[in-house]
């Protein structure tokens, strides 16, 4: 356990300044967003920078955790040092999901008390976390990651979208409509979960990178397919 | 006992075979040299043995253990450092050995502070500053303070200006007599390891030419000039010469095979009544001789 800690230690050296800067964008939202002590109507740009500043420094700092010790090249020099693949996952995984699931939400929940469904958000934001990690891991810098998250992000959608307008059109009563999103939102949140982990699983453990990249294209069409096709309401 | 054996290693990147079922062995104790030409397929070597690369056909083993299955145990006695490795290049000489020191039982501090000394390094300054050669000290520095059964060391030598490559070679041989390990360098000039190694491994386009100590194959290479003892019209490169030349009654070749008194034994038959010059040559030759000999693909033998 010293080991995993000693890796988040030197990761958090490194981007020190990075995550200050994304602490305190995120800091000013969380004042900004409840505490409604700022006047709104001074702070709005302030606070469409802080939420752009926050939101892109958090995506490039989960891509930059995972890319500091690389994946996909045959340099890294983390490969010939007795530093265990479990451990550098470990250590990755409890560095991105600390930073960028529990404490924000742990910290805007608790401003926010008793709103309900906590655990289901981190849960939301947690799986999120784990998908960019898993494409950060298979991709080789900051540039290609962002190229094939957008891109991930723009297909599923439009796919699904696609095959919506030209599936099976059945008529759903109201409270069918929204068991239908409900079982919907379930499904795609916990394929892209268990899909995120197993390429973090395979890119750490085997680095079988070809195969990682099949898997995130296979996950992109299915996240489609069910967004697109998916007529079962399975939950209420 | 062999540190490093390899069973017909093989490595494609698609219809290039950057190594061709290579059978090395690295014996236990020994500073060995992988020379070859630029492109011969030694870093790709050096690679699979680290399982940085996967063979595409054939297995490797490195102190004892398959390749595929070297973990935290055998990279703990590995030391490797290459040109091509992606140093932390934002720590400090400091940091950089603060962050190595934890993940090695066998570290040695002493020997770390004895080799900041004797390496110059400024501890204070980032990597991405240090100069090629301080860079490569600093790798080195940090592959041998754990004092690994085994280093590996890739190209070391390259880019480096003339003074801080004999200051490189002369650290590597300052600090090889405080330890037992085996060392592997590759190198495309004998210049660089002539003095550091006991055993050379030569590799040309993928496949293992030769491998076996200095000592062996200094023995067995004679440069060889023969005046005299034939009329040339029936005159042959046997096997085993190379850069076999004749020209009127001076005949020149490079024996690969020399056993002493019985090769010239041999001679005098071949060449009746010849004079005979044989002189030993130096590693730079030999190798010079085998790359040039590939190079032009010239006949001569199996070196």
């Amino acid at each position: 356990m010293n080991l995993v800690w000693h890796i988040i230690r030197k990761d958090l050296r490194r981007l020190a300044w990075a995550y200050g800067a994304w602490a305190v964008a995120g800091g000013y939202l969380i004042v900004y967003r409840n505490l409604n002590i700022v006047q709104r109507s001074i702070w709005d740009n302030v606070g469409i920078v802080a939420l752009f500043t926050f939101l892109a420094l958090g995506i490039a700092l989960i891509a930059t955790v995972i890319q500091e010790d690389g994946l996909c090249g045959a340099n890294e020099f983390w490969r010939t040092r007795p530093i265990a693949a479990g451990r550098l996952l470990t250590a990755k995984l409890v560095l991105v999901l600390a930073s960028f699931a529990v404490i924000p939400m742990a910290f805007a929940l608790a401003l926010r008390p008793g709103q309900g469904g906590e655990f289901g958000a981190i849960g939301a934001l947690s799986i999120y976390v784990l998908a960019l990690a898993a494409v950060a891991a298979c991709t080789k810098d900051l540039g290609q990651f962002l190229l094939v998250a957008v891109g991930c992000v723009m297909i599923a959608p439009a796919l699904g979208g696609v095959l919506a307008s030209v599936g099976p059109v059945g008529e759903l009563t109201k409270p069918e409509a929204v068991s239908l999103s409900v079982t919907k939102i379930m499904l795609l949140h916990g394929i892209i979960g268990c899909a995120a982990l197993g390429i973090l699983i395979n890119q750490y453990l085997t680095r079988r990178t070809r195969l990682s990249r099949w898997a995130l294209a296979t996950t992109v069409t299915v996240v489609a397919l069910i967004s697109g096709l998916w007529r079962w309401p399975l939950f209420g | 006992m062999n540190v490093i054996q390899t069973h017909d290693l093989t490595r494609r990147y698609g219809a290039t075979e950057a190594v061709h079922a290579l059978n090395l062995a690295v014996p236990a104790g020994s500073v060995c040299a992988l020379l070859g030409p630029n492109g011969a397929g030694k870093t790709t070597t050096l690679k699979l043995l680290m399982n940085l690369l996967r063979p595409t056909a054939g297995r490797a083993e490195v102190l004892g253990v398959d390749t595929a299955k070297l973990g935290e145990r055998e990279f703990a006695q590995i030391g490797y450092v290459s040109e091509n490795q992606q140093l932390p290049l934002w720590m400090t000489v400091q940091q950089f050995l603060d962050y190595c020191r934890p993940f090695y039982a066998t570290w040695d501090r002493a020997l770390e502070q004895q080799l900041l000394a004797q390496f110059q390094l400024p501890v204070d300054r980032r990597l991405q500053q240090l100069s090629r050669g301080m860079l490569m000290k600093a790798a080195l520095l940090a592959s041998l303070a754990y004092r690994p059964r085994l280093l590996v060391l890739d190209e070391p030598f390259s880019g480096l200006d003339p003074l801080v490559r004999e200051e490189f070679v002369h650290g590597l041989l300052e600090v090889s007599t405080q330890g037992d390990w085996t060392v592997l360098v590759s190198s495309h000039d004998i210049d660089d390891v002539e003095r550091l190694v006991d055993r050379i491994a030569f590799i040309d386009a993928g496949r293992l030419r030769l491998n076996e100590p200095t000592e062996a194959l200094q023995g067995r290479f004679r440069r060889v000039e023969v005046t005299g003892g034939s009329d040339g019209t029936d005159a042959r490169a046997a096997a085993g010469e190379l850069e076999w030349a004749r020209s009127g009654q001076l005949t020149r070749f490079v024996a690969t095979a020399y056993a002493g008194e019985a090769s010239e034994r041999d001679w005098r038959t071949r060449f009746p009544g010849a004079t005979f010059n044989i002189q030993p040559m130096s590693l730079r030759e030999v190798f010079v001789t085998l790359a040039r000999t590939r190079a032009t693909g010239a006949p001569g033998g199996a070196a």
